[in-house]
């Protein structure tokens, strides 16, 4: 009787030279099924899209120096230039407006106001959010995700595959899948990080026997 | 009459502007900015690591401290020796730094996180390679050579890079050698 299992797929450090759907499809061919969902870390698939800056290459406007101020010192957008990049791709204004939005959200004990408004606020990673190389860099959110699970399902003929940013704090997102995937039934199952962390160098995880399980 | 009411709009509003900004300045100076500091005098003697015929590798450890208020991320470390051919010309020198906390030998400095009140300790190496072949003659009459600590830092204002400076001493090289 099959079970889910969880099978981390270590790989190379993977640029923006690489393609995601084929390193997928190089590292991990002998182990995909039919029945199976393949998990990409988003962080990776940012990379591989080119879809990173680096703070010498921003000029922080008015806007960024003066919201980060107010945001605390564990977040990505509390640096000068977390916000700013944020702000290149969402625009200053839309942020600052989400911001306030935001605030005025929390007065009423609503929060995350402001990060589902300004949506590249919460996937933008801060310097050191990435292993080396891309720990000088601020790697945002992945472009297309939806379309990039389609890809790796038409590439690799598996059941399924998700974009997901998971950490080690339990929480757990998908942020793109192929059709027919039930992202919060993914990412409670991703929710104990199974892509460890950077060092581990296992960007891409497959959950073998989903369809199987599923039809139970 | 209407010339004097805008007079006053425009200066309420004026007046809002600068209250508010003034209010956010002194927040930001409330706040805090992150301030790391290389704590040079307290850094161990060089020490000898490794010695061949031909090279020596010394190693001396340089705490650091984030005495700000804020978080700041060390995004790079490098040393920058200073040892002019006209002034001494017997060795090659090789320097780099790494975290002790986190050890590489491949001289990348991993990008980290200081807390406000916390530090760390910066791993400097120093490879003299005579050129005669044979370490131990070749560095009679080294100099004192200074080294700067050159880093980057980042935190909630841009980015800049700060040095500071340590010196090999003729007479710190000539001891770990004895050693």
């Amino acid at each position: 009787m099959a079970n889910l299992e969880l099978v981390p797929i270590h790989t190379r450090i993977l640029t923006d030279k690489d393609d995601i759907v084929e390193a997928i499809a190089h590292y991990a061919k002998d182990i995909i099924g039919p029945e199976d969902i393949v998990c990409v870390a988003e962080s990776v698939v940012a990379i591989t899209q080119g879809h990173f800056t680096r703070p010498e290459e921003l000029k922080p406007t008015w806007q960024a120096r003066f919201l980060c101020r107010f945001v605390p010192a564990e977040g990505s957008m509390s640096s000068v230039y977390g916000m700013q990049a944020a702000m290149e791709l969402e625009g200053k204004w839309k942020v600052m407006g989400a911001f306030f939005i935001g605030a005025i959200a929390k007065l009423f004990r609503k929060n995350g106001v402001f990060y589902q408004l300004a949506r590249q606020a919460s996937l933008t990673d801060d310097v050191t959010g990435t292993m080396p190389p891309f720990d000088k860099h601020i790697v945002y959110g992945p472009k297309e995700p939806n379309q990039v699970a389609e890809r790796i399902v038409r590439r690799t003929g598996c059941y399924g595959a998700v974009v997901a940013d998971v950490n080690d704090l339990k929480r757990s997102a998908v942020l793109g899948h192929s059709r027919g995937m039930d992202p919060k039934k993914i990412a409670r199952i991703l929710i104990d990080n199974p892509f460890g962390n950077d060092s581990q160098m296992t960007p891409i995880v497959v959950i073998k026997n989903f369809a199987a399980v599923q039809a139970k | 009459m209407f010339f004097y009411t805008l007079i006053n709009v425009v200066v309420t509003i004026v007046v809002i502007i600068a209250a508010l900004y003034l209010a956010f300045r002194f927040y930001a100076w409330r706040q805090g900015n992150e301030r790391i500091v290389l704590i040079t005098k307290r850094r161990t003697p060089f020490q000898v690591e490794d010695l061949t015929f031909k090279t020596v590798t010394l190693v001396c450890d340089i705490p650091f401290v984030n005495r700000g208020k804020q978080n700041g991320t060390i995004m790079d470390v490098y040393p920058r020796h200073l040892l002019p051919q006209e002034q001494f010309d017997n060795v090659s020198i090789v320097s780099w730094t790494t975290d002790a906390n986190r050890e590489r030998h491949d001289g990348y400095w991993e990008s980290v996180i200081i807390e406000p009140r916390k530090g760390g300790t910066i791993r400097l190496r120093v490879i003299l390679e005579g050129k005669t072949g044979n370490i131990r003659k070749d560095v009679v009459g080294f100099p004192d050579m200074s080294i700067d600590i050159v880093y980057q830092v980042v935190g909630r204002s841009d980015w800049h890079i700060s040095k500071q400076r340590i010196v090999l001493t003729a007479e710190e090289l000539a001891q770990a050698m004895r050693q």
